[in-house]
């Protein structure tokens, strides 16, 4: 392929660019709005939000016609920066992943917007965002990052699968999506946004007064009306976070071309994240207890790059929701160089007192107190401690590790139980703790920890001896390889 | 069970935790004696005040006379050609191990209470975390350093 042109992106990127600034400045613009305006309205107040509205205006005009991207097959080239001219030139093997999102501006225009994720360590750096551009155009550039890497790793190959697009392997169905937000514990991330959100608003809604009226109701018959209100807040949160999930995943598909990981998603908002195999350092499975209970788990991949999901950095979701006895074909189909079905090997006997006891460490004291203060109805508290060391329990059953010549695999939690399963290749470190209780029963934590994000996967007590043989087994690294 | 390889790290890191550890408990104090002056001024018990001021003597006691020496005796590392081999802790024993061709970039740093005392830090980066090896002799830190990045770089040609 010939150097194309510089290009320019689609116009519709300025309102895409502006809306988004703008999205982030309302609140604090009502904020200087009603604040300003407490004493009667005048247009003086208005004078700060017309000026920023302008200015953001102005700037995302000046900041589109400024910014323009070009690529052959080897590099992609963008130049950006309305006073300080910043240009990169991004070799197209180094390119990390590429997501495709269609926002709704997008949608309207008919354009999509490419993130490409590139090697650096410093997370607003190691990216750029294409804001728009065509749908055939974003096609070509992933085509040429394909062809890049196939390059530089094996013989070139002809395009016998990029023609037709391969059978997904993985969708998700209607029922899974509704399962998959009913279970999913995003109600909370809604709490605390509306929290957010609210204090905000904090300079002019009154809430001493509230908090008073709040007292007062609470001393008379008001407690029952306030427990419902919290409820009803909490369930209006859930189902937000319900519908917010639906929106997410809907149209959920998998498909590996060649060796690259197509995640295709989401409802007013499409999008497709491509990973290549060869980025990914590990492959994480949490199981809930609510899912568990259903018999469903969840698979993410860990991604080398940044957030290319919106998710955790590193973590890209696979199946956010998939029956048990699927996650192994699977992910065998997508990374066929994983073993998911390894037998773990529990953790020794003698770990499961200190599993039941850590909990009551730190719960026994304030529990006691609050259960004496609100005596005798407090009393009802003191099951919580039981409770806790059940939980303890059955966290000693959930963890395990497991290790072959390649891969170490280490599980833990009850609530959320993770399986992280790392190739030798990617650990990046590994840590053996001891602390002095442990060594008397010897006992020790091992944690492992991959790139980007640092430890990632951590047991506790291990067998001192399994412990000594996994960190022997990253020791002896060469003379095992060769 | 591991043994207990490696070299210790000079001696003189007592003498600079002392020193982190004094300032350290210079900081606390002050914030403890506003709490003081604080709870006095709401007339709470003695004993309150006394706790604080026993809370902060323990401090004193462990963060400079008892932990710099528990911490020195305890670090070990070792450097590799195929990897570097660190043991620290305290409270708790932690060994770490990261294979030398995934290390990215060493640095060596010195701070000026170790400039004082001729010492200075190595700094082991890979793509995932920092690992710091404190308090060695500035020259042979420098030495360490050039070692580790040329076995890093040979393992890195060998990986490929």
């Amino acid at each position: 392929m010939t150097r194309k042109a510089k290009h320019r992106l689609h116009p519709i990127a300025i309102m895409a660019g502006v809306g988004k600034e703008l999205k982030n400045m309302i609140a604090p613009l009502l904020v200087i709005v009603a604040a300003g305006s407490r004493h009667g309205f005048s247009w003086n107040d208005i004078l700060v939000p017309l000026a920023a509205l302008i200015y953001t205006l102005v700037m995302g005009v000046l900041s589109w016609v400024r910014f323009t991207y070009e690529w052959d097959d080897r590099c992609l080239v963008v130049e950006e920066g309305v006073f300080v001219r910043k240009k990169r030139s991004i070799p197209l093997e180094r390119i990390h992943g590429i997501s495709i999102t269609e926002g709704i501006w997008q949608r309207i225009a008919g354009v999509v917007q490419v993130h490409v994720e590139t090697p650096g360590n410093v997370p607003g750096e190691a990216e750029v965002i294409l804001r728009a551009i065509a749908r055939k155009e974003a096609r070509a550039l992933q085509q040429c990052v394909e062809r890049a890497k196939n390059r530089n790793g094996h013989v070139n190959e002809p395009e016998t699968a990029a023609h037709r697009p391969p059978s997904p392997l993985f969708t998700l169905t209607m029922k899974e999506i509704w399962i998959a937000s009913l279970t999913s514990g995003g109600a909370l991330g809604v709490v605390a946004a509306l929290c957010a959100f609210l204090s905000q608003f904090s300079d002019f809604i009154p809430y001493e007064a509230l908090v008073r009226d709040i007292q007062s109701t609470w001393n008379g018959h008001g407690r029952w009306y306030i427990a419902l209100l919290i409820l009803s807040i909490l369930l209006a949160a859930y189902g937000v976070a319900i519908v917010q999930n639906m929106i997410r995943y809907a149209s959920f598909v998998v498909r590996k071309q060649e060796d690259t990981i197509v995640i295709a998603r989401g409802w007013l908002e499409r999008k497709a994240v491509s990973v290549p195999v060869d980025r990914v350092q590990g492959v994480v499975i949490h199981e809930s207890w609510l899912r568990r209970f259903f018999g469903y788990a969840s698979v993410s991949i860990i991604h080398a790059g940044g957030a290319l999901d919106g998710g955790p950095a590193g973590e890209v979701v696979l199946c956010p929701l998939v029956k048990k006895h699927r996650v192994v074909p699977i992910v065998q189909a997508c990374l066929p160089e994983y073993r998911l079905d390894v037998p773990l090997s529990p953790l020794p006997r003698r770990a499961k007192s200190r599993y039941m006891l850590r909990p009551l460490y730190w719960l026994t004291i304030p529990v006691g107190v609050v259960a004496y203060m609100e005596r005798p109805w407090g009393a009802v508290l003191l099951l919580v401690l039981p409770l806790a060391a059940w939980i303890g329990a059955r966290r000693y059953r959930a963890a395990g590790w497991a290790l072959s010549s390649k891969q170490l695999s280490l599980r833990s939690g009850w609530f959320r139980r993770t399986t992280v399963h790392l190739f030798k290749r990617h650990v990046q470190s590994l840590e053996i703790e001891t602390t002095w209780w442990q060594r008397k029963k010897q006992l020790a934590t091992i944690s492992a920890s991959v790139m980007p994000v640092g430890t990632y996967s951590r047991v506790v007590d291990v067998d001192e001896e399994d412990a000594t043989s996994i960190y022997r087994w990253l020791q002896g690294e060469r003379s095992n390889e060769t | 069970m591991l043994g207990n390889s490696g070299k210790p790290i000079s001696e003189k890191a007592i003498t600079v935790w002392r020193w982190t550890g004094a300032l350290g408990a210079l900081v606390s104090g002050a914030v403890i004696v506003g709490m003081a002056w604080i709870l006095a001024r709401f007339h709470a018990p003695k004993w309150c005040l006394g706790m604080l001021a026993g809370i902060w003597l323990i401090e004193v006691v462990l963060g400079v006379g008892w932990v710099p020496v528990l911490r020195q005796r305890r670090w070990r590392y070792a450097i590799r050609e195929e990897e570097i081999d660190i043991q620290r802790g305290v409270w708790s024993t932690k060994r770490t191990l990261i294979p030398m061709t995934r290390v990215q970039y060493v640095d060596v740093r010195q701070g000026p209470l170790l400039k004082r005392y001729g010492l200075a830090s190595i700094a082991v980066f890979t793509a995932a975390a920092a690992h710091e090896i404190p308090a060695l002799p500035a020259d042979e830190a420098e030495q360490l350093c050039r070692l580790i990045a040329e076995w890093a770089k040979v393992a890195d040609d060998n990986d490929a």
